[in-house]
């Protein structure tokens, strides 16, 4: 009660290192919300025929839950919102799709949400006819040597079709390289 | 023949007298960072006088803003910053106060604080646990948390004692050591309390003393966290409250950058003017 419950959701994500999340804490979440019907139950016992203007021990009690409703809310509020704020960040640094670890941890509803972000953010690229999510540094070289890390298959790039085995060296183009190492399917070859 | 050589090698000392452009950077750097303090000092000094301005959380922002012109590259303006909410939604975009969705302000604001009660409440039985009836009696002495002990004082319903974090026991430990005072693991929201809790309690020598922990902490950490290596956590680390841990952050990446900065464009080579052994002056 009084808020106790909405903290330790809170304390639960900020342990997360930056730009990582928590398992979405479902449970944790409609406990709270059921703390707030309960404390809204007895904010209506208390106000029930009362003058609101006399300031007796009704009106403090009352006082008391309706702050716990808006602390619960505001706890509610900051949670969802750091959550979006690091799945709109896993659009930029991840990718288009995520990886199964990343789509385990969502709810339902915040999957919906990368799907809508990423649709907005691909229509906004589109009318511009710019790709903004590669980096804003250009790279020395065009091209790239990759080692393929798991089993891709055939797979065309531009002119001609390449096939990706595991634990082969390719030399492709840096910008059709990359989907494939934000996803982990491949990595650069350094010497 | 041997004039002419001598006279050689007395031209090669003399290009080799010119200060080391590195050393006069992080010389610079130091005074820029100490510049940096003064003007932290000044906003808790601001918060002293103002009666209630926070100052706590914007160390970070504020000191960088101030930082002005730079002979060090951009890479340093993405240094974290205290709010790590971009300005958007609820109240935060052109005051300095944390924003609704601050997660760190939440949390701050769950620490329990002793109030007692000025008049009755019903229905509130389990803010109590040694009440029987469903209400707290008026004269109680009860541990709220603090969002909830703030509304109530400012509505003249309770009056909040002061914390012993702020209290006499403290203030020796202060005196004694300040850098060894372990706010990290007892009080990690200190600073930003105590700017909370200043203009509800009576006491008005709360704000100095904020300030004067702050100031004879940071010395000590300012030297600590430019030299700090980047794998192992120092001890100390785990001694600084929130504020001084962005702090800290916000030095080691700084050296990070700079470090990074200093091998630019070079690759691993060392320029060759650095293996020059200084030849000893004769004369």
């Amino acid at each position: 009660m009084y808020a106790r419950r909405a903290a330790q959701l809170l304390q639960e994500l900020s342990s997360c290192e930056e730009g990582q999340l928590p398992p979405y804490n479902g449970d944790k979440f409609d406990q709270v919300i059921r703390e707030c019907e309960e404390h809204s139950r007895q904010f209506q016992s208390l106000i029930r025929d009362k003058d609101i203007e006399t300031k007796n021990e009704d009106h403090y009690g009352s006082f008391i839950h309706h702050l716990s409703i808006i602390r619960n809310k505001r706890c509610l509020m900051a949670y969802m919102y750091k959550r979006a704020e690091v799945i709109q960040s896993y659009r930029w640094n991840v990718g288009r799709v995520l990886p199964r670890e990343i789509q385990d941890k969502l709810n339902f509803s915040e999957q919906e949400y990368f799907k809508n972000y990423c649709g907005v953010i691909d229509s906004y690229m589109k009318d511009l006819d710019l790709d903004l999510t590669v980096d804003m540094i250009p790279p020395k070289d065009p091209y790239i040597r990759v080692r393929v890390l798991s089993e891709i298959g055939e797979v065309s790039l531009g002119d001609h079709a390449v096939s990706l085995t595991k634990d082969s060296f390719h030399f492709l183009r840096r910008t059709d390289a990359e989907p494939f190492i934000s996803q982990g399917l491949m990595e650069e070859f350094v010497e | 023949m041997n004039m002419q050589f001598l006279s050689l090698k007395r031209k090669e000392k003399t290009t080799l007298q010119k200060p080391h452009p590195l050393g006069l950077g992080l010389s610079c750097f130091i005074l820029r960072s100490s510049s940096n303090f003064i003007s932290i000092h000044g906003r808790i000094g601001q918060g002293r006088e103002k009666g209630g301005k926070k100052a706590g959380t914007d160390f970070g922002t504020q000191a960088l803003k101030r930082r002005g012109k730079r002979s060090f590259p951009s890479q340093i303006t993405s240094l974290p910053s205290p709010n790590p909410y971009p300005p958007t939604g609820i109240g935060a975009s052109t005051c300095t106060m944390p924003g609704y969705y601050d997660i760190s302000d939440i949390l701050m604001e769950d620490e329990a604080v002793s109030v007692v009660f000025h008049v009755g409440a019903n229905g509130v039985g389990l803010l109590d646990p040694g009440t029987e009836t469903n209400s707290v009696e008026k004269g109680a002495k009860i541990d709220l948390p603090f969002w909830l002990a703030h509304e109530l004082c400012r509505r003249r319903a309770v009056s909040i004692t002061i914390p012993s974090c702020f209290g006499q026991k403290m203030k020796k430990d202060v005196q004694a050591d300040a850098a060894c005072v372990d706010l990290g693991t007892r009080y990690p929201y200190f600073y930003e309390f105590g700017c909370k809790l200043f203009p509800l309690v009576g006491d008005k020598s709360i704000g100095p003393f904020l300030r004067h922990t702050f100031a004879s902490r940071y010395k000590e950490m300012l030297s600590k966290s430019h030299t700090a290596s980047l794998n192992a956590i120092p001890k100390f680390v785990l001694r600084l409250s929130k504020e001084e841990y962005q702090l800290f952050e916000a030095a080691r990446s700084s050296m990070v950058e700079f470090k990074k900065w200093r091998v630019r464009d070079l690759g691993l080579m060392k320029a060759t003017i650095l293996g020059h052994k200084r030849k000893t002056d004769l004369h």
